[in-house]
């Protein structure tokens, strides 16, 4: 069973990129709910995961997907505006590209290509984590995030602002 | 990554750019997380050896009950063993005859069983069964000693005796 020390460490490392992975499926709340679960389910761990940050995105990632079938079923995908409004990024002065537009652009991607692009850039992972996250080949997974970065450059080229209005 | 899955130079500084942008903070509280996580080893923790201890214990109960002790079992075995037989049935003059098998190999006798009758036997046999009764009324040739010249009591003596006073 990992140590209170190690999980601390964890919590302070791979948090805020958990959570905004799972905010991919889920508002804010929700999304801080299942990361925290996550890493009380961790803590019931017999044996600490071989890597452990991939474990931890794969069970953010699976437990996101549920709750989003769930409320799905009973909503009718009603979260969506909250998806568009909360902010995903901290805004500071010294940001190299504007949060808005590029939040606004990784929304106007479709899901399995925002997917990639936050478990590389944010999630900070290798093409083999993120393949053993996403249950895919490393070849697959490249691709994607090739055809989500394109699509990025595209979208932010041009104005974002109208994207969001 | 290597050269298999390099990103064209442009889509490389988009990624670059992005990785500037700090994920919102996460509401998550660090110390009710750790406080819930240990909560959720503590819980989980002493599950295997209350368990085990509990096993044990039952089989422990069970064995105990299955268990004979020694001083209740043996007074079946070792009390003496009662053979029943009718004496009348045995005839005090016959003997071991030839024709049994047994006592062609073995002789008149087993060593240490002797079954031969006398008339003791057959004189204590009758008077378990019917009491004085029992007793022989009249003096016999082959019979001699105490017990065959003791006469019981018996109406037709008294009767006798009677008459004769």
């Amino acid at each position: 069973m990992p140590g209170m020390e190690k999980l601390g460490q964890w919590f302070e490392s791979y948090a805020a990129g958990l959570t905004l992975y799972g905010r991919q499926w889920l508002e804010t709340g929700e999304a801080e709910d299942v990361v925290q679960e996550a890493f009380v389910r961790l803590m019931g761990q017999r044996n600490e995961p071989d890597n452990v940050k991939a474990w931890l995105y794969r069970l953010v990632r699976n437990e996101a997907i549920d709750r989003l079938r769930r409320r799905q079923r009973q909503e009718n995908r009603a979260g969506e505006l909250e998806f568009l409004q909360s902010e995903w990024f901290e805004r500071q002065p010294t940001d190299p590209v504007d949060a808005e537009a590029a939040q606004a652009a990784l929304a106007g991607l479709a899901e399995d290509l925002r997917e990639v692009v936050v478990l590389r850039i944010w999630g900070q992972m290798t093409l083999k984590e993120m393949g053993t996250v996403l249950g895919q080949p490393v070849s697959s997974v490249f691709h994607k995030y090739q055809t989500a970065m394109e699509a990025l450059r595209k979208k932010m080229e041009v104005p974002c602002r109208k994207n969001l209005n | 990554m290597s050269e298999e899955f390099e990103l064209s130079p442009a889509n490389q500084e988009l990624e670059k750019a992005l990785g500037g942008l700090k994920p919102a903070a996460t509401h998550l509280d660090r110390d009710r997380l750790m406080f819930r996580a240990g909560q959720f080893s503590a819980r989980r923790q002493p599950v295997f050896w209350p368990a085990l201890s509990g096993a044990l214990a039952i089989l422990l109960a069970i064995s105990w009950s299955i268990q004979v002790p020694p001083n209740s079992r043996t007074p079946e075995k070792s009390g003496t063993l009662e053979v029943q037989f009718d004496a009348r049935k045995i005839r005090p003059a016959e003997r071991p005859s030839a024709s049994n098998p047994w006592v062609a190999s073995h002789g008149e006798s087993a060593p240490g069983i002797n079954f031969k009758m006398n008339g003791y036997l057959e004189l204590l046999d009758g008077v378990l069964r019917r009491g004085l009764d029992g007793l022989p009324r009249e003096r016999s040739g082959n019979h001699s000693g105490a017990v065959e010249s003791w006469r019981p009591y018996t109406s037709t003596t008294a009767d006798n005796t009677d008459t004769q006073m």
